[in-house]
């Protein structure tokens, strides 16, 4: 028996794989397939102080090893959330990360501010969406801005906070610093790759936005390495997400640096993904030898 | 719901045009207008979601038109090999119990329809009306013959059956009457054009919406179509909510 549990900001998971955001909706469609309590946590999809409607469509394009996605934050808003969907889950008895996706400053404290009075155990921002025209790319791609949101919402916060980079920035350590300075308990990284693609029928771009955000196995090597420089700055914990799909990625993860490890794009041609996956990081350690996660995490070492 | 690698019992070409059906070993116990979504193999991130075109005790039917990536992969199928199989997924038709239903389908939105019409057999019964682009888009009709009481085709350019759109084999339709309800699949502006017709005769009528999908479950949002709501207008998501709508919701 190993022991696959990971502390992130206090939080206790019973084991290292969570959903990611945006892929997970608010956990009723996956519940079919496995209960959200058997995964360390899920990561419901992000919150703003009204609903969105989203994007117009087509908001997908399948790339090669991956997606884009361009769904634009569609969501019922972060009332909806406490009363309609966060019961389920907690009934569940899932950990429960909530993701805030403000549209300004002040939405994104009054989803924080709403959500401290609910039994929801972390809170994910959101500062590195590209497929919004206002908040979310901004605040990600700016370290003054990303340090300065983190705070703001950090002062308002009574639960654990999470904050999600992007990863089109030049220097992600940068970025980790800035939000980490704010005050960010924990960081999760990455948000997906800008990308698009063209249809040959119509010569014009697939996604109505023309770009969205890229993902899936073809990511997992910027993830990785984003993971592992992040590593060298802080101590503090990471998810790692971003073409995880099985126990194998989600193993390299954990050893670039990541102390939780999220799984998103491979949950839609696998809706078994993140418990298969848990399943993969718990025979691996048991052939390996690792009693835990930590001297797993330990046993990585970069050469030269 | 399941979701499990299945053995593709046949794959036979089914008009003489790039149009396939594929038999899969699943028992899946599909609504009429459902669908499900399937894996297509290497070099696609994700699966394709196909309308449910028959199903029975140990077998699952689907139809598909070659167009892309995933549908030439599928094309290349032999009997033997195994797909993965997620379904039955989203909401279908509400057929009548005991009054008649008109099916009204084009091009491979027939495929669902026929389904549909084998499913309304045992109910109220039902009449189809089936509009192709020419000769070689055709098929399905004797399957079509054996479950509904009565069935007009037509082709765009006349080269079988009736020169004609499906909209006015509809209107001639509903003007003789005796439908309680419309149910449409197929382009989207053969819809639109359809739900314009049945709006006049004020007469129920579901339509079937498609859409890019990502998850095919209703956790991801991809795949959503505008709808009227109580404040206004919503995005709603094809497979969870859908694929088949109230046509009167819908905005085109």
């Amino acid at each position: 028996m190993v022991n696959m549990s990971v502390n992130i900001a206090g939080v206790t998971l019973k084991n290292p794989v969570l959903t990611v955001s945006g892929t997970y909706a608010f956990g009723r469609e996956y519940s079919e397939f496995y209960s959200p309590a058997s995964l360390g946590a899920v990561t419901i999809k992000g919150l703003s102080g009204k609903p969105r409607m989203g994007n117009p469509t087509p908001r997908i394009a399948e790339t090669p090893a991956g997606m884009l996605n361009s769904i634009g934050l569609q969501n019922p808003g972060v009332e909806h959330f406490i009363e309609h969907d966060l019961p389920f889950l907690k009934k569940q008895g899932a950990t429960v990360i909530a993701n805030i996706a403000g549209i300004d400053e002040d939405d994104y404290c009054f989803v924080a501010e709403k959500l401290n009075g609910t039994d929801v155990d972390l809170y994910e921002m959101n500062i590195s969406c590209p497929n919004v025209k206002e908040g979310g790319i901004a605040f990600g791609t700016r370290a003054d801005m990303a340090k300065r949101i983190t705070s703001l919402v950090k002062q308002v916060s009574k639960k654990p906070l999470i904050v999600k980079l992007s990863p089109n920035v030049t220097d992600i350590t940068e970025m980790a610093s800035a939000v980490l300075e704010g005050g960010a308990d924990a960081l999760s990284l990455i948000n997906t790759l800008l990308g698009m693609r063209i249809d040959l029928k119509t010569r014009r771009p697939i996604l109505s936005r023309n770009v969205g955000g890229l993902s899936g196995p073809c990511v997992l090597p910027v993830a990785l390495r984003m993971v592992w420089q992040v590593r060298q700055i802080t101590d503090k914990p990471i998810i790692g997400m971003g073409g995880v799909s099985d126990g194998d990625t989600a193993v390299e993860m954990l050893l670039a640096g990541a102390d939780a490890v999220g799984i998103g794009t491979a949950s839609f041609a696998n809706p078994l993904a993140p418990i298969e996956a848990v399943k993969g990081i718990e025979a691996y350690m048991e052939k390996n030898g690792f009693a835990d996660i930590a001297s797993l995490k330990a046993a990585f070492r970069a050469n030269g | 719901m399941i979701f499990k690698e299945v053995r593709i019992l046949d794959i036979e070409r089914i008009a003489a045009c790039d149009i396939y059906a594929i038999t899969l070993d699943a028992a899946l116990s599909p609504a009429a207008g459902q669908f499900l979504t399937v894996s297509c193999g290497e070099g696609t991130t994700l699966l394709r979601p196909f309308g449910v075109f028959d199903a029975g005790e140990d077998f699952v039917r689907f139809g598909f038109e070659v167009r892309g990536k995933g549908t030439t992969l599928l094309k290349q199928k032999r009997a033997g090999d195994t797909l993965k199989l997620l379904g039955p997924l989203g909401k279908g038709f509400t057929l009548p119990e005991t009054g008649k239903a008109l099916l009204v389908g084009g091009g491979i939105g027939v495929f669902p329809l026929y389904y549909t019409a084998k499913v309304a057999s045992q109910k109220g019964g039902c009449d189809a009306l089936l509009g192709f682009r020419s000769k070689d888009f055709v098929h399905t009709l004797p399957q079509f013959e054996a479950v509904c009481g009565h069935v007009s085709v037509c082709t765009d350019d006349g080269s079988f059956a009736r020169k004609a759109l499906v909209t006015e084999l509809l209107e001639e339709a509903l003007q003789k009457g005796g439908y309680e309800s419309v149910h449409i699949c197929g382009p989207l502006p053969m819809m639109r054009a359809c739900a314009d017709i049945t709006k006049r005769y004020g007469i129920k009528t579901e339509v079937s919406m498609e859409e890019r999908m990502g998850c095919g479950i209703g956790a991801c949002y991809a795949c959503v179509c505008k709808v009227l709501s109580s404040d206004g207008q919503t995005y709603k998501r094809v497979c969870k909510d859908g694929p088949v709508f109230d046509a009167e919701a819908i905005v085109w």
